[in-house]
């Protein structure tokens, strides 16, 4: 595994400048995710590392080495694609063993046992080995192409959206493996995705992406906490965060045009009164919709809330966060 | 608007029963849910309240009359699909007047009706585009605008939202039930998304294999699952079910897990044999002096909250706690369940045992 810097990586194909100068640093054994919604240039960054685009500036080096002038090949890294693409004509066994049957590699067949089954037990296909490719559903074909990655040991294991063909269950359960196989094995990883939920779980690190520009880089309690601009904010939370005029609670901090309240930060029971316009039982937590002096507001609160829609309901902001208008932080202590 | 009273619908396809006896009532002004997995009849039985399949047996009850044999055209409902058809060819305003000029309305009369459902909707500022270049969203309020003006007595919604990406789903799931409540339509919407179920519907009924497994208010069905597989489909993650030998007997307040003394609420019957002791991730605490015993696994930061997943005795369990409380991977724990949430199963019949008082 190794350490994966990228400097001033900036992409352009036709009038659109899919990354803008992308600066970014993968720590060896780190799981960093990239987050951003379609368009964003998650994507092109991982095919740059990959080599499957030529960046038209800057520098990408794995483990200390220049690679913007080497093959895919040559590169050592693994990609997991977001539509499976395996050899139909081969069972599941021989599917996984295919990357390490090369040439090159020369591995021991023992060796090749081993890891194929190891792999088919984390990803619970062990039962479908010897099947085609062919005879498997949808999750089990994209586990299958996680494994072909999981066999080999590269620099680096490249994901796109490898999860987001899958039911919701399987999602859950492959959150999991996919973190704990990463960290046991110590793996340098960068996975792409628009899904906040995986982005939180499973990164070490989480970039955000915003029209090919990094805006910002951290931990997921950094982004979630401390979101450098609105933009960071409204990427992360469910439901989103609230976006109001700064002053609507009192007085605002100098410079601040825009204050934005997560769910969970309003306090209920003080402050101003707040209208109940619809209540959404989820189980473990009830949504309240309010009107507030003409503005929409979501929050959270116990599930068994007696409250219904029209009633009352005081309300304080607690750890808002300001912004500038064109979105950016304004630091204010509270 | 009207009622929708089922009873004993039942559909077979050759040897195939998609949809066992089944009997709910769909209440007037109501958004109710069929919450299923594939292939359980869900929309089968959504079909054929619309009349697009005719049951086997059984009465189907809309305003009062009995349709069940009658065809779509002789109920009043509309009906919305996953995929929207658009006519390619015609405005927004075209599509969404399309149902009335077919009736025989006069122009200006469409006219007036499809403004005001535009004015719903949102949409009157694109009433003349072409539906080709709109997006994903705007082609759906247009899809909805059609079902909309013809102003029937029920609509039903087969996964309406189920083509949209997710942070736009949950935007038009939020609107789509704001347009409810503006409208009062006695709805039925079929879903396998059980979040998207709780968060729209006033009632929901449970489908597995054919079968009703639960029908009630979503609060309810979440606090007091009947069955294993209600449990296991709605919560995310799911309840935790340790499975362990034992016995109740009527009024009893307590089992023993693992050799540690629960607190459960009063029991109504006796049971024992294979129990089911099911417990969802909020009502799971770290508690260092706690006597059962656990392993941390793995922890997944959420914002607010953390899922931490443990090893247990009776296999693995997830907690839903504070994202400020401190769980490291590895670490052994003691763990906390509350009482009054526990709801105990029969693992042989998949149901949820009798109590004797009821939660909230």
């Amino acid at each position: 595994m190794a350490e994966v810097i990228l400097t001033g990586v900036a992409k352009r194909f036709g009038a659109t400048e899919a990354t803008r100068g992308v600066s970014l640093t993968i720590p060896d054994g780190a799981f960093v995710v990239l987050l951003g919604p379609s368009g964003a240039g998650k994507t092109t960054v991982l095919r740059l590392i990959a080599g499957l685009e030529v960046p038209d500036a800057g520098v990408i080096t794995i483990a200390g080495r220049n690679v913007v002038r080497d093959m895919p090949a040559m590169r050592n890294v693994a990609m997991v694609f977001q539509q499976y693409s395996l050899y139909p004509h081969l069972t599941v066994r021989q599917n996984l063993e295919f990357p390490l049957k090369s040439p090159i590699l020369r591995t021991p067949q023992a060796e090749i046992d081993a890891k194929v089954a190891a792999v088919a037990g984390v990803l619970r296909i062990t039962h479908k080995l010897n099947n085609k490719a062919t005879q498997l559903s949808g999750g089990e074909m994209q586990r299958v192409s996680i494994g072909r990655a999981l066999v080999r040991d590269p620099s680096i294991f490249l994901m796109d959206e490898p999860l987001s063909s899958l039911d919701a269950k399987l999602r859950a359960d492959l959150r999991v493996e996919l973190k704990r196989v990463q960290a046991d094995l110590g793996a340098t990883m960068l996975y792409v995705t628009h899904d906040q939920i995986e982005a939180m779980t499973m990164a070490t690190h989480i970039g955000v992406l915003d029209q090919g520009r990094l805006v910002q880089f951290g931990t997921p309690r950094d982004i979630y906490e401390n979101p450098e601009s609105l933009y960071v904010a409204t990427r992360l939370g469910q439901p989103r965060i609230n976006t109001l005029p700064a002053d609507l609670f009192g007085a605002a901090p100098a410079g601040a045009a825009v204050i934005a309240l997560r769910p969970e930060h309003i306090v209920q029971g003080e402050g101003a009164a707040a209208r109940v316009v619809r209540v959404e039982r989820l189980g473990d937590q009830t949504r309240l919709h309010l009107t507030f002096q003409g503005h929409e507001i979501i929050t959270v609160t116990d599930p068994h809330t007696p409250l219904t829609v029209g009633d009352a309901v005081a309300i304080r902001p607690q750890n808002p966060l300001y912004f500038d208008p064109h979105g950016k932080r304004v630091a204010w202590k509270g | 608007m009207a009622e929708i009273v089922i009873k004993n619908v039942r559909k077979e396809f050759g040897a195939f029963t998609a949809v066992q006896s089944s009997s709910f009532t769909v209440e007037d002004g109501e958004f109710f849910m069929l919450l299923g997995p594939s292939g359980c009849g869900k929309t089968t039985t959504l079909r054929m309240i619309a009349g697009l399949e005719l049951p086997t047996s059984g009465q189907i009850w809309i305003g009062g009359q009995e349709v069940a044999q009658k065809p779509a055209s002789q109920r009043d409902i509309a009906f919305v699909f996953q995929m929207f058809a658009l006519y390619p060819h015609l405005s927004v305003r075209g599509n969404i007047g399309y149902p009335l000029i077919s009736q025989g309305m006069p122009r200006a009369q469409v006219r007036a009706k499809v403004a005001e459902v535009a004015e719903i909707l949102g949409i009157s500022a694109i009433l003349d585009r072409p539906v080709g270049g709109l997006s994903g969203g705007d082609r759906q309020r247009v899809a909805l605008g059609r079902a909309i003006v013809r102003r029937p007595a029920a609509f039903m919604m087969d996964e309406p939202l189920g083509a949209l990406d997710a942070e736009f789903r949950e935007h038009m799931a939020v609107e789509l039930r704001a347009l409810h409540d503006r409208m009062g339509a006695t709805t039925v919407y079929v879903t396998h998304d059980q979040l998207e179920a709780m968060q729209m519907g006033d009632k929901i009924v449970v489908m597995n294999h054919g079968v009703i497994e639960q029908f009630g208010r979503p609060q309810d069905i979440y606090d007091r699952p009947a069955t294993l597989f209600v449990a296991d489909f709605i919560g995310s993650p799911p309840m935790n079910f340790l499975r362990f030998e034992g016995a109740v007997a009527a009024g009893d307040r307590q089992v023993t897990l693992g050799g540690v003394v629960q607190g459960v609420p009063v029991q109504g019957a006796a049971a024992q044999g294979k129990l089911v002791f099911g417990v969802r991730p909020e009502h799971v605490a770290l508690d260092d002096a706690a006597g059962y015993r656990a392993r941390v696994m793995a922890t997944e930061y959420l914002g607010t909250t953390q899922i931490v997943t443990l090893e247990t005795a009776h296999g693995p369990v997830k907690a839903r706690i504070a994202a400020g409380l401190n769980a490291r991977t590895g670490e052994a724990v003691g763990l906390r369940f509350n009482p009054a949430t526990i709801t105990l199963f029969d693992e042989g019949t998949g149901r949820a045992l009798p109590q004797e008082v009821l939660h909230g």
